[in-house]
């Protein structure tokens, strides 16, 4: 039944998810429950609680189709940013009760984040690798530690003794700088779908 | 904060840097500026290619979503307006201060009889076409021991409908006494969320059991009657109003 679904957009499988058609949200599942795992996996480190983001974002796209909105981005943008809204939420929920050592493991593996690696597409991650490269150093890292490492702008400004102002400002800066990256490196947004 | 304080936070708020106070903050200037949803909606498309892992699902996992669905009401039929927050003239909040709290005090009058409410309600619901799936909802929330209840109820009688919010934010409008709104008009729900209300969606102008949807700690749901489109901004008393308890 799913193969009723294989062929369509992303926009017509929300379409028929508000129609109630079980099939289509397994088909939406099939595209991006990777990428929303990868994510939530990636930020919350533990496979459990990476589950049931997972979950939950599938469970909400279900009984709120229309939330979506197709002429403002992806279906995976938008999985995406449920996905990391909600594992921020769960990680500073669980920030108290972690320790300073899981911490600074956090830290070390978001130094060595390597792009290339968790890319699915070769072609975009080279892409985002160089894109990514392009950026200057503190615009990169101050994205980095609040995307990946869950923090405010208010934490990174004090992990990086940089201040307040400056940290909201290469973040807005860099994100449009990436932009630009990715879209003269012949990357459009909304590909990835 | 001011508008360019605001504008500088948009590519934070995109990654959800942005404290709670904040965040509520700028949705409500997104609310307002097509433009910086528009800005908004490019960094988190540029995000969404930095996140683009790939790690497999695990297996299993795909079941226990489908399982979960069975207990999980389908979409609701409402349609849902932006949650937006109400102008805040100081004549209509007063208005609706009153009314919150009339609608407080008749929800604590009302919690004794609650229980017989429900089950009153619930025999309703049982009765009714068990087929739809909002009312399956409806009555499992009603059920729910972890769900949150509210009376909404008019001094005069006319109005009186149960409301159950789960703590995921589902939500469900149980009618009991429910005239229908005037020709080319709707019922339209808003929750009280930091003192602030916010549009819930349009209930049409003859609800029966809907569900909707309530992010957030709301403390009280109110119900007004508007012109069919509905409103951004209300200008209306509402017709009933209760906590939630």
């Amino acid at each position: 039944m799913r193969d009723d679904f294989a062929a369509v957009s992303d926009a017509t499988l929300v379409v028929a998810i508000g129609r109630y058609r079980q099939d289509a949200l397994a088909e939406a599942y099939r595209r991006h429950a990777g990428a929303v795992y990868g994510l939530a996996r990636r930020l919350l480190f533990e496979a459990a609680l990476a589950e049931e983001v997972v979950q939950e974002v599938f469970i909400r796209l279900w009984n709120n189709p229309d939330r979506f909105d197709s002429d403002r981005g992806t279906l995976r943008s938008y999985l995406l940013a449920q996905t990391h809204g909600r594992s921020v939420d769960l990680l500073r929920s669980e920030s108290a009760r972690r320790t300073r050592e899981e911490r600074q493991a956090r830290e070390t593996a978001e130094a060595g984040y390597d792009v290339e690696h968790e890319v699915w597409d070769l072609t975009t991650a080279e892409g985002v690798r160089t894109a990514m490269g392009r950026l200057p150093e503190p615009e990169r890292r101050a994205i980095q530690l609040a995307y990946f490492g869950g923090h405010t702008y208010r934490d990174v400004a004090e992990m990086l003794n940089e201040p307040e102002g400056t940290v909201k400002s290469r973040i807005r800066s860099g994100l449009k700088r990436l932009r630009a990256e990715l879209v003269a490196a012949g990357i459009r947004m909304g590909e990835l779908a | 904060m001011n508008p360019a304080e605001i504008e500088a936070l948009l590519g934070a708020y995109a990654l959800d840097a942005v404290s709670d106070d904040e965040r509520r903050e700028i949705e409500d200037y997104l609310a307002t500026d097509p433009r910086a949803r528009e800005e908004v909606a490019q960094h988190r498309e540029v995000a969404s290619m930095l996140a683009f892992t790939g790690a497999p699902a695990p297996d299993g996992l795909w079941d226990r979503i489908a399982a979960s669905l069975e207990e999980s009401p389908p979409p609701a039929e409402v349609s849902l307006a932006p949650v937006t927050r109400l102008a805040s003239e100081r004549a209509r909040r007063r208005r609706w201060t009153r009314l919150v709290a009339t609608g407080a005090a008749a929800a604590a009058v009302a919690i004794g009889l609650l229980t017989a409410e429900v089950v009153h309600l619930n025999h309703k619901v049982d009765s009714a076409a068990v087929a739809d799936p909002i009312e399956q909802g409806a009555q499992r929330a009603l059920k729910d021991p972890t769900a949150r209840l509210a009376h909404l109820a008019s001094a005069d009688g006319r109005y009186d409908v149960l409301a159950a919010l789960r703590p995921d934010g589902t939500g469900f409008l149980v009618p009991h006494k429910l005239p229908p709104a005037a020709e080319g008009h709707t019922y339209q729900l808003w929750g009280i969320l930091d003192g602030k209300p916010i549009s819930l969606g349009l209930l049409g102008r003859e609800p029966s059991v809907v569900s909707f949807r309530a992010d957030g700690p709301v403390t009280t749901l109110a119900v007004t009657e508007e012109d069919r489109h509905g409103a951004v901004v209300s200008t209306q008393t509402p017709v009933m109003a209760g906590d939630l308890v």
